[in-house]
């Protein structure tokens, strides 16, 4: 079973210029003063060159929260 | 055989500078727009300016600095998401401005990203079937003029250009310059990722949605041009440049990392004009014909976006001759 959890945690920490303790699993990042669409773009780009996946726009607009989006990496990599 | 024979280009003079964008928006400093999109500037044309405009300058530019006779085109083809009509085919109106002869086909083509490489496989069947002996393709595109004024994204990525391309028949001219295979592709079930519903009413503007765009890029042009390698036998050493349209710097760095591709290769040359969608190629292209330090250069072309479509060309220039 892949977790991708962490690294995601790690990949949004960087784009997002913030600071680690900043951000959980429970983040809701649609609601975050850091989302817009650089962000989405950069989340992509990081995700594909970290896992080899390539989401979609939507795949990042629907998820309500940082855990939520990483188990649905996780169920595209199984 | 079809020869690509020279590249000129028009910009519009009108700019819209990184310092002005942060002035209308004060969230977007020129240090980040040129950190996230590789653009400092963007041509944008005039109120008055149609793409005709700039598409008769393009070409009257090239007729001159290579003493061409408009007497001598026998095909024109005008690609154009924008054009100024569509009754009649603006290939028409740019035929009377030109003064070119009635005995002169036209062609209008309307597409976007991955249009120009369509353009060239059109000029080279017409050559290659002796239907043509000189073939003026034209790319002119306003943008600009479809992009609401309060949306930052797109005043960012996009500027005007035109261009004109003379393909000829090799028997013409003495230069080392041939096409290879081309190849296209095309999604039409994400058509709506960008799209510009009547234009011509000049009531409704682009809409991109740029992640579903970028996924797209990243998730379908590998394989295509892995794919197209495979298919011919080549690989990216095969050429010395590999000239993508210029969408932006940031989803031309990941296609690039991802592609594998030396980046010394992948030349990005948007910084001055910004995506000029259909001119994009040919302007990145123009620029390797007037500065590659050989004689010729082999270069693969790969457009790709507003469709969803893609192309790929593989075509060697002269590069002596080429003047700037």
């Amino acid at each position: 079973m892949v977790r991708s959890l962490d690294q995601l945690l790690s990949i949004i920490v960087d784009i997002a210029e913030i600071d680690q303790g900043s951000i959980s699993g429970d983040t809701n990042y649609l609601d975050s003063a850091f989302y817009d669409s650089l962000f989405t773009l950069s989340l992509i780009a990081a995700v594909d060159e970290t896992f080899g996946l390539v989401l979609s726009g939507s795949d990042v607009q629907e998820c309500a929260s940082i855990s939520e989006l990483s188990s649905l990496i996780d169920s595209k990599l199984v | 055989m079809a020869h690509l024979q020279s590249i000129s280009s028009y910009l519009p003079s009108n700019i819209l500078s990184n310092d002005q964008l942060f002035a209308l928006f004060p969230d977007w400093p020129p240090s980040k727009i040129f950190d996230k999109t590789g653009i400092y500037q963007r041509h944008v044309a005039s109120f008055s300016e149609t793409s005709l405009d700039l598409a008769e300058k393009a070409a009257l530019k090239l007729l001159d600095a290579y003493h061409v006779r408009p007497s001598s085109i026998d095909k024109l083809i005008l690609l154009s998401q924008t054009p100024e009509t569509l009754i009649p085919s603006s290939s028409c109106l740019l035929h009377r401005r030109l003064c070119l002869p009635t005995s002169c086909g036209t062609i209008d083509l309307i597409q976007g990203c991955s249009g120009y490489v369509y353009a060239l496989s059109m000029a080279c069947a017409l050559i290659d079937s002796g239907q043509s002996l000189k073939t003026l393709l034209i790319t002119s595109d306003t943008y600009t003029k479809l992009i609401r004024p309060e949306d930052k994204s797109l005043r960012t990525l996009f500027g005007d250009a035109s261009t004109a391309t003379l393909l000829t028949d090799k028997s013409n001219f003495n230069g080392l310059s041939s096409f290879g295979k081309f190849a296209f592709g095309t999604d039409g079930s994400k058509a709506s990722f960008m799209t510009c519903p009547n234009q011509m009413t000049g009531k409704n503007f682009i809409y991109m949605n740029g992640p579903q765009i970028l996924s797209f890029t990243l998730d379908v042009i590998p394989g295509f041009l892995s794919d197209y390698l495979e298919s011919t036998s080549l690989s990216f050493d095969s050429f010395d440049y590999i000239i993508f349209h210029q969408a932006n710097k940031f989803i031309l760095d990941k296609l690039i990392a991802k592609c594998k591709i030396p980046p010394r290769k992948a030349p990005i040359s948007l910084g001055l004009t910004g995506n000029t969608v259909s001119s994009s190629i040919p302007l990145a292209l123009q620029n390797v014909m007037e500065e590659h330090p050989g004689d010729s250069a082999r270069c693969l072309l790969c457009g790709f976006g507003v469709g969803l479509s893609w192309s790929i060309a593989d075509v060697r220039v002269s590069c002596h001759g080429q003047i700037s």
